[in-house]
């Protein structure tokens, strides 16, 4: 649409201006020549051009004046080739470019009384248009024709060419005539300038200007053909830089639309997509990886989640099934329920632990935050896992300096007891547990030692992961969810913290956590 | 019929174990994948129950290396439960699959299958003339007339009529009748085969010097 608007605005602008330039030029000729007859005229009496009209009769012809019709009309006299133009008209070299005082009237016998029929000859001798007007094409155009009236209106002469509709004598006397020395209009197929002439003379200079409205004609068939070309070509030309453009955008937004959870792993194609768009896919690509990658992790957890409250429920539902396949003594059927009840505890112990760790994947920041004694914190872990040290033979020591922290009292103190848990169940016996809380350069740093197993360094950087076990057999025989350290680690970064490991296997295991 | 439960944990383990002895299976026990294939390895069971998830060895590397050396009908029993894990486990060994939670009774007819399919016994019953064997109910017809056994008779008057036709040993016998905590005398099954003689006829089991039992059609 705005191409087309654009097309038609230019192509009006450039015909107006050619249409313009042409009738500019042809104005300016029909001028040219008025004003040579107004210069004629100049140098004639006003008794002269009275008495002309007396004797010459009403109009006067150039050379015969054609025979006038019953009805007192005027008959024009037919438009005579350019060779029949009178005889006494002979054109000088460059008519436009004469002055009107250069006229070659017969200035003495126009002065002398006489008015014999020589002079009336030479006199309209004088009167007289260019033979033919150069047009830029290098074509000469038919001659002009003129008539020139009297005060009265009535015709003191005209050319023998001049046509059968006659100018409009009322237009002559139009306020615009008088105002800006001549008038210009259009009648049919002539172009005519009206002049004020010397001695209340009105001379009009008119021409067939049909050929000028042909070549516009034509000139406005070509530019409305190239126009339309133009806005064809345009059409074709946007339509395809567009296509080029939205193309790869095409692509693209198919991929995308193709990814689900399934399909997550897909990536845009690249490799025919321009700089700006290939950094806009890059970004779209790595933010898929992202997603893919939580996503699967997404799905590992859920998976071993579910592995994981299987394992219970499938001893209690295989236990009850034996149970009550048929009659059991009291001490079967204690025993069967001992097992339902261990694993409903596990159950439990799992659950928990799922839900606590959903709360804190939901609501990170939404722990309850109070200042929290840290020493209090860890003096009152390690005073409920006494019991446990001493049962696994792990002797336990700390060295405490006084530290406070904002944060959620419960969550601190769930930290503390898994950490200190953990290096008393995966310890030797005969082992040791240090928990050392210190203030270190303005950070306050809580250390658990132990002098257990160890941790491969392999297994460290999964250490933190839901549900990773190191050593499966003895998780299961300690009853441990591998959930515990997954937890420490998402209440350490709820407070804002970080948790590190250094380990040597065989030698004992440390965790730090700096707030 | 002589199982081996690969399952690390200890109650779903045992409780299993119970199961399946209560329904005449001699039933041997790993809580480990290195124990699992070692006794996988050295004895003939005709069924192997095996989880995935063990520890010192996963149950899919258990198995590829057992079936290195052996075609023990394998089922796993696991909580894993996508069928892309399903696919993982038949594709490297398994002969059937089963999730966690399981229906004991499901289970049972599962290791049936399995063990009619190593046979090449297409039903649960066996019909020899006058004779008619149940294994899935595990009961006797002789003449339309049901014969009470105990679930040991049964179990070798079941592995012969399996192998019928063919001589089975002592020791065959005992590998798939007695578990490995059974300490029962060498000639117990003598005693048991005389029983069956008695309820089903004299001809039915042939002795071999020496050697074993032929079961005869």
């Amino acid at each position: 649409m705005i191409l087309l608007l654009v097309i038609l605005g230019f192509g009006s602008l450039l015909r107006w201006q050619m249409h313009r330039l042409q009738w500019e030029h042809v104005e300016t000729e029909l001028l040219a020549c008025a004003r040579i007859l107004e210069g004629s005229l100049r140098g004639v009496s006003k008794a002269l051009i009275e008495s002309l009209s007396q004797d010459l009769g009403f109009p006067p012809g150039p050379l015969k004046p054609p025979p006038r019709p019953a009805d007192g009309k005027r008959r024009p006299p037919p438009r005579p080739p350019m060779d029949q133009t009178p005889k006494l008209h002979v054109p000088p070299d460059n008519s436009q470019s004469r002055k009107p005082n250069e006229t070659s009237i017969d200035w003495q016998n126009i002065q002398e009384p006489d008015l014999d029929a020589q002079t009336e000859e030479k006199w309209e001798s004088s009167l007289r248009l260019p033979k033919s007007f150069p047009t830029p094409g290098g074509r000469t155009e038919e001659a002009a024709y003129f008539v020139i009236w009297r005060e009265d209106t009535t015709i003191l002469s005209e050319s023998s060419n001049a046509p059968q509709v006659k100018p409009n004598r009322i237009e002559v006397n139009d306020i615009r005539f008088l105002r800006e020395r001549y008038v210009i209009q259009q009648r049919n197929q002539y172009r005519e300038v009206f002049v004020r002439g010397p001695r209340d003379t009105m001379i009009c200079v008119g021409r067939d200007v049909i050929e000028e409205e042909r070549r516009a004609q034509r000139r406005d068939l070509v530019l409305f053909l190239s126009g339309g070309g133009v806005f064809l070509l345009g059409l074709i030309g946007s339509w395809w830089l567009s296509r080029s453009a939205t193309k790869p955008i095409e692509l693209m937004a198919t991929t995308a639309a193709a990814i689900g959870p399934r399909t997550l792993q897909k990536r845009m194609d690249l490799s025919h997509v321009g700089t700006e768009l290939a950094q806009l896919g890059t970004v779209l690509n790595s933010m898929l990886e992202r997603l893919d990658v939580s996503f699967r992790q997404q799905q590992q957890f859920t998976a071993d989640a579910s592995h994981e409250l299987r394992t219970p429920l499938t001893v209690m539902l295989t236990a009850t099934e034996l149970a009550l396949s048929r009659e059991r003594s009291p001490d079967e059927y204690r025993e069967n329920l001992e097992v339902c009840q261990r694993s409903a505890i596990r159950m439990r112990q799992l659950v928990e632990s799922l839900l606590f760790l959903a709360r804190l994947d939901s609501q990170p920041e939404s722990i309850e935050k109070q200042s929290c004694e840290l020493k209090k914190i860890v003096n009152e872990t390690v005073l409920q896992l006494q019991i446990l040290a001493e049962k696994r033979n792990v002797s336990l020591t700390t060295d405490l300096e006084s530290a406070t922290i904002l944060g959620d009292a419960l969550q601190l103190a769930r930290l503390v007891t898994n950490l200190v848990q953990n290096a008393i169940d995966y310890n030797r016996p005969g082992g040791s547990v240090r928990i050392e809380l210190k203030h270190s350069e303005n950070r306050i740093e809580l250390r658990v030692i132990d002098t257990g197993i160890g941790i491969a360094s392999s297994d460290v950087p999964k250490l933190f992961d839901r549900f990773y076990r190191v050593d499966q057999a003895r998780s299961r025989q300690i009853g441990g969810t591998g959930l515990g350290l997954a937890i420490c680690r998402s209440i350490v970064e709820a407070h804002h913290g970080t948790i590190d490991v250094e380990s040597t296997l065989g030698e004992g295991t440390t965790f730090v956590v700096r707030f | 019929m002589r199982l081996l439960i690969i399952e690390d944990e200890p109650d779903l383990l045992k409780i299993l174990a119970r199961s399946m002895r209560e329904e005449g299976f001699a039933v041997d026990m790993a809580d480990n994948g290195p124990d699992g294939l070692h006794k996988a390895k050295t004895c003939n069971y005709d069924t192997i129950i095996l989880d995935w998830m063990l520890p010192g060895m996963s149950g899919i590397d258990l198995l590829e290396e057992l079936r290195r050396e052996k075609k023990t009908p394998v089922l796993l029993l696991t909580a894993r439960d996508t069928i892309r894990d399903r696919v993982t486990g038949l594709d490297r060994g398994a002969d059937d699959y089963l999730v966690k939670p399981f229906n004991t009774s499901e289970l049972l007819a599962r290791i049936r299958a399995l063990i009619r399919r190593t046979t090449q016994h297409a039903t649960n019953q066996i019909e020899l003339e006058n004779l008619l064997i149940d294994l899935g109910t595990k009961r006797v017809w002789v003449d339309k007339e049901e014969i009470p056994m105990t679930a040991r008779e049964f179990a070798i008057l079941e592995l012969l009529a399996l192998n019928r036709g063919q001589l089975v040993s002592r020791t065959m016998i005992y590998e798939h009748i007695f578990d490995e905590n059974d300490d029962s005398l060498s000639n117990i099954v003598d005693v048991h085969v005389s029983h069956i003689r008695k309820k089903l006829g004299q001809d039915r089991i042939e002795t071999r010097r020496g050697l074993g039992y032929i079961f005869h059609a």
